[in-house]
């Protein structure tokens, strides 16, 4: 062999022997991620129209995200998210709506499609933070830490995705920064970015915010017990610096501290919506139903979880020396766990629930890798690293034979004829004009109608409005009367002044009765434009609109403003309505 | 001084790679200009203000320590500053974020530059 190749084979080895066993391990788990990650948004980043939503909540930060597009006054909401009713301040998180806008106003991309991405890159960007967290602890606690996180990509988990639990997501990316951050906090300076960022996460979403505060008080309570209740050996720079910081926080909640301040406001909309209790516990039959997180839901990992839990608890409360980063990740494991279990003013829990394969990763990694620490003498360093490294990969393969999810349907609210329709009006109907939506099958999220940016209202939502309809179908009553409601996104709050603040009901924000926040009888001549599914699933529905549609436009002047195969948008032009009368629809 | 300054370059760009290398194969059916337009929205916006305003820590702490507190600054500062000037002044958050990131990257940059020099002096 010449010297020359000899050389070359040198260098390749020795490159070789550079790459680690973890990089090995990381990237076998980022393929993972990827795979398990594709269920959602079909490996591309625009869509046709709104992708995979189900619930309406989603539709509901769509719409903010759009408001904060256009608002130079963050008192004037616009009145399509307000029903017609002027000067309402937003209250409503703002820090996701914000970095929303600005994505999708830079990229170009629509409001819905940077909403679905965001969900998804904040969730793996706090997976990655937190095992660079544990790496400080243990590289093998961090890497079997990995293997739980792709769970969240499975149902129930994934209602964090397309349900309803944007702000969540959002905020909890500032969580994990803040604990990066809560480490180097005696760092000069560092108690303004600290603060910034925890105050950035309650703009973002209050739940997660308050569980991680009480997570750093319980670290300095776990600090407490480690020094042997001796307060003289206390870190007192490290407290005097988070106290700082929460000075710098209060700051930017500036706007929001009356909400806090004014107990009279805040107990009156916990009122307007039945609740009466601050603080409940909510186990887990009793709270948000028919989507709860168990332990069996981790299938085999819960024994980990519950090893995890015990390992833990010793850790903290036994062990000699002090890690801060292990301490610091126990309280804030222990505290989101306790978090879980409790309502606040009526939040469901699943804010917090749906987003454990995230804070039980510590868990997980750190039971494995202490009880085979124990082994440590019978295995040898090299053994115990070849032993981890097979673990960690079994539990990838485990997630991904048990709990490989399954993707949700592609549009099952809104789809590409729906948004056709929607931009339609969105874009060519002028500002002040409002919409009566008529009727439609996928008409139950009715917060997806916020995208169209005009008032509207609706009579094919609410069981009531279904009843009627029904019976009017079977009656053969062609009317231009119809049971319509009129949807108000939150509560009114006014500002008679900046620490004063009122919590207005339906009445008092000047709806006039009977049009309050709930269903009443109306003429459908009466509105801007009809905006109606000509299709149905339901054949007789599917005539009864083709009927109303007919009597519109052949006797009441309507004109058809846009139409696509699913639905019609007619324009109403003032010259009267069409008669009452029997037709043959059944 | 300039070895530190190639290092954190060279590992920006690495970080930069390995972002745009994981959405371009996550979103490997949309085009490749709307994955770069995010990767570069996310960058500009956010992630990169935020690193270069940790730059102070040069000397302090790690490139990932850095990165990760960063990211969290990144967004927490340009959302937050938009936010206050729609509260404040009325300015629209779509007309103050393009302003802002360069703010902040030039400022980062100056006192990570000042952190390097006084460390040298």
């Amino acid at each position: 062999m010449g010297e020359g190749k000899k050389e070359d084979l040198e260098i390749k080895f020795n490159i070789l022997k550079k790459i680690k066993l973890e990089w090995i391990l990381l990237f076998i788990f980022v393929l993972f991620l990827l795979k398990f990650a594709s269920i959602f948004n079909a490996h591309q980043v625009e869509h046709e129209s709104p992708y995979q939503i189900v619930a309406g909540d989603m539709f509901t930060f769509m719409a903010y995200s759009e408001a904060f597009k256009e608002i130079s006054d963050i008192n004037k909401r616009p009145v399509y998210t307000t029903a017609g009713y002027e000067n309402v301040p937003l209250f409503f998180s703002p820090f996701p709506g914000i970095l929303t806008a600005q994505l999708s106003d830079f990229t170009g991309l629509e409001i819905y499609d940077v909403v679905m991405h965001y969900n998804l890159f904040f969730i793996i960007a706090s997976i990655f933070i937190i095992y660079f967290l544990l790496r400080r602890i243990n590289k093998n606690i961090a890497l079997l830490s990995l293997p739980v996180a792709l769970l969240i990509f499975k149902w129930p988990f994934t209602y964090y995705m397309n349900w309803g639990m944007h702000l969540s997501n959002v905020n909890y990316f500032f969580v994990v920064a803040s604990l990066f951050a809560f480490l180097h906090l005696k760092e000069r300076w560092m108690f303004l970015i600290f603060g910034l960022i925890n105050g950035a996460g309650f703009l973002a979403h209050g739940r997660e915010f308050q569980t991680v505060n009480l997570a750093f008080v319980a670290f300095f309570g776990f600090q407490f017990i480690y020094r042997r209740f001796n307060l003289r050996k206390m870190d007192w720079k490290h407290i005097k610096f988070y106290c700082l910081s929460l000075v710098i926080t209060l700051i930017t909640l500036f706007r929001y501290l009356p909400v806090f301040l004014d107990f009279g406001a805040t107990a009156k909309a916990g009122a307007l919506s039945g609740i009466s209790q601050y603080i409940k516990f909510c186990p887990i039959p009793e709270s948000s139903a028919y989507h709860g997180v168990y332990l069996s839901t981790y299938g085999f990992f819960q024994w980990f979880i519950i090893i995890g839990f015990i390992v833990l608890l010793i850790l903290l409360f036994f062990k000699k020396k002090e890690n801060s980063v292990l301490v610091l990740t126990g309280a804030y494991s222990l505290l989101f766990i306790l978090s879980s279990f409790f309502c606040i003013y009526g939040n469901k829990t699943t804010q917090i629930r749906h987003l454990s394969p995230l804070y039980l990763m510590p868990i997980i990694g750190l039971g494995v890798v202490i009880i085979l620490l124990l082994f440590k003498k019978i295995f040898k360093e090299k053994g115990l690293a070849v032993i981890f490294a097979l673990i960690m990969i079994v539990f990838v393969l485990l997630a991904f034979k048990f709990h490989f999810p399954i993707p949700s349907p592609e549009y099952p609210v809104s789809n590409p004829y729906t948004w056709e329709a929607m931009k339609w009006v969105r874009d060519n109907a002028p500002e002040d004009k409002n919409v009566l939506v008529f009727m439609g099958d996928n008409h139950y999220q009715d917060t997806l109608f916020y995208l169209m940016k005009h008032v509207f209202y609706m009579t094919d939502k609410e069981p009531l409005q279904k009843e009627d309809f029904s019976k009017k179908i079977i009656k053969g009553n062609l009317t231009p009367t119809h049971l319509v409601d009129l949807h108000i996104v939150h509560w009114h709050y006014r500002r008679p002044s900046f620490f004063k603040l009122e919590t207005l009901n339906a009445t008092e924000a000047g709806y006039p009765d009977p049009k309050l926040d709930k269903a009443y009888y109306d003429s459908i001549c009466n509105y801007d434009y009809l905006y109606t599914n000509k299709v149905s699933r339901d054949k007789a529905r599917e005539k009864y609109a083709q009927e109303i549609i007919n009597a519109l436009v052949n006797e009441a002047g309507y004109t058809k403003a846009f139409e696509n195969g699913l639905v019609v948008v007619l324009q109403n032009n003032y010259k009267g309505c069409f008669e009452e009368r029997k037709v043959k629809i059944v | 001084m300039k070895k530190t300054i190639k290092y954190e370059i060279r590992n920006i760009l690495i970080f930069l790679l390995i972002f745009y290398a994981f959405f371009q194969i996550y979103y490997r059916k949309d085009f490749v200009w709307n994955v770069i337009k995010l990767t570069f929205g996310h960058f500009y916006l956010y992630i990169f203000p935020g690193y270069c305003l940790m730059l102070y820590y040069i000397k302090r702490l790690d490139f990932i320590t850095r990165l990760i507190i960063g990211a969290g600054l990144g967004y927490a500062f340009t959302g937050f500053v938009s936010y206050v000037l729609l509260v404040a002044l009325h300015i629209n958050v779509l007309k103050s974020y393009l302003f802002i990131p360069i703010s902040a990257i030039l400022i980062g940059l100056y006192l990570g530059y000042r952190k390097l020099k006084n460390e040298r002096s």
